[in-house]
């Protein structure tokens, strides 16, 4: 009797793999019938598909695996879809989904989740662009593609990830008595949430507009030119900053690690002699801006003024 | 003045100016964070429901064609996942026996697209009949 249930679990568990491999065959029920991967498991092939799975009374068993297949190819481009609703807007959901289905042919679903399912699409994208042309090392229209992409999965991210929602952020009381020449050395600590991108196109603006037109409208592609998104969340809603060059450098370097002189001194490079009288009125604002809308939880202090605390030192 | 006063000048101009920018910078935390002191005080009780939006998912599927009040924040369109994960054990399934024809028929649509790189020249087609309509010129394809 044991080994009568071993016997039958044994072949469902086969079955199943083998019903697997074929509802997932890119080329169809009856190809992935006939592949190795099925064969290996039931050697039935395409001309004996009614030796495991019976025809119905209005279908044969090919038709009826096919509504599996269908659908299951079906149900995972919609996925796909769901995470890039802007860029499928913009290729139209006929070039969308032939980009997703390849997708699914060169990255397969392979965790138990749909949570991971486009993590690998913004790569896909970058291997299967068309090359350059010759000589043409600018920016072209595939890049504002894969930007575009770069910034939906990275919302999607920054959406499903830990937030700053429970925890406690930056409060006066952490730095009030902070000693103003002790500015310099002091860490402030951004949210895992808290995602700098740089682009090729302004892909933020151009990801607002074309959110915010009519479903019909299409949307003005904009010109090449670099442009800096910081990507944080806070109370449960994914927030998009457009940032400046010196804004991102700052912000790079207190992700990174570094204290507020070194983030000031990467900001300071990049920006020109002329304008560093109004580096300094814009820096406060800066601060106080980002302090305000949660992307610092906690401000320490290292080493270099003689608090030299190793893991550093809460104020 | 020879070159190594004018250097230590530079240096200590160059010090002064950091020190300011640091204190200036030290004054924004200081200022954002007695605004987020004044924002907790006068926050709503619904913002600090750690359920708001995501966790009810009330921003979803609802409201009518997805547009509700989270929509244009950026947040929730991204939140149209969840439809899949919730449901993706029946949502296949439910409905191809009674409805089978239809679903055959879009999952072939879906598989007879071209592979690899075809799909990007029909994307370069796309976008250039785009960029047409919104009289945008653009350059050659790559080859």
């Amino acid at each position: 009797m044991k080994e009568q249930v071993q016997e039958s679990a044994d072949s469902l568990d086969r079955v199943q793999r083998w019903m697997q491999a074929v509802i997932t065959h890119p080329e169809g029920v009856l190809s992935g019938a006939d592949g190795e991967a099925a064969r290996e498991l039931i050697d039935a092939g395409r001309g004996n598909l009614e030796s495991v799975v019976t025809r119905s009374r209005s279908l044969e068993a090919a038709d009826r695996l096919a509504i599996y297949a269908n659908a299951y190819y079906a149900r995972l481009i919609e996925c796909v879809g769901d995470v890039f609703p802007v860029l499928k807007r913009v290729l139209g959901d006929e070039v969308f989904d032939s980009f997703a289905f390849d997708y699914l042919q060169a990255y397969p679903s392979k965790r138990y989740t749909l949570n991971y399912l486009g993590d690998s699409f913004v790569d896909f994208l970058r291997e299967t662009r068309p090359d350059p042309e010759e000589g043409n090392d600018e920016v072209d229209w595939a890049d504002l593609l894969i930007d575009l992409a770069i910034l939906e999965w990275t919302i999607y991210e920054v959406f499903d990830g830990p937030g700053t929602e429970k925890e406690r952020m930056l409060e006066t009381g952490d730095v009030a008595g902070v000693d103003p020449a002790a500015w310099m050395s002091i860490h402030l600590h951004t949210p895992a949430c808290l995602q700098l991108l740089q682009m090729s196109y302004p892909v933020n603006q151009f990801y607002t507009a074309v959110r915010a037109s009519d479903e019909e409208l299409v949307v003005d592609y904009p010109d090449a030119v670099t442009s800096y998104v910081a990507i944080s969340r806070r109370d449960y809603i994914v927030r998009r900053y457009d940032l400046t060059r010196p804004q991102y450098e700052l912000l790079k370097v207190l992700q990174a690690g570094g204290a507020i002189g070194q983030a000031l001194e990467a900001c300071m490079e990049v920006v020109s002699d002329e304008d560093l009288d109004q580096l300094l009125v814009d820096v406060q604002q800066w601060f106080s801006n980002w302090t305000s809308e949660r992307c610092f939880f906690q401000a320490t202090q290292k080493g270099e003024i003689g608090m030299d605390k190793q893991d550093g030192k809460d104020f | 003045m020879n070159e190594k006063q004018e250097s230590s000048i530079h240096d200590q101009s160059r010090r002064d100016f950091f020190n300011k920018l640091a204190v200036a910078a030290g004054g924004g935390v200081l200022l954002g964070a007695a605004g987020v002191a004044r924002a907790a005080d006068e926050k709503s009780p619904l913002l600090t429901d750690p359920h708001t939006c995501k966790g009810l998912n009330t921003c979803k599927g609802k409201g009518a064609g997805g547009k509700n009040d989270c929509a244009g924040q950026g947040a929730c369109a991204t939140a149209e996942k969840h439809s899949c994960h919730g449901h993706n054990a029946c949502k296949g399934q439910g409905g191809c026996g009674s409805s089978a024809g239809q679903n055959a028929c879009k999952g072939k649509g879906e598989c007879s697209v071209p592979l690899g790189k075809k799909t990007w020249k029909s994307t370069r087609k796309a976008f250039e009949a785009a960029a047409k309509k919104a009289g945008i010129k653009v350059g050659p394809a790559p080859k």
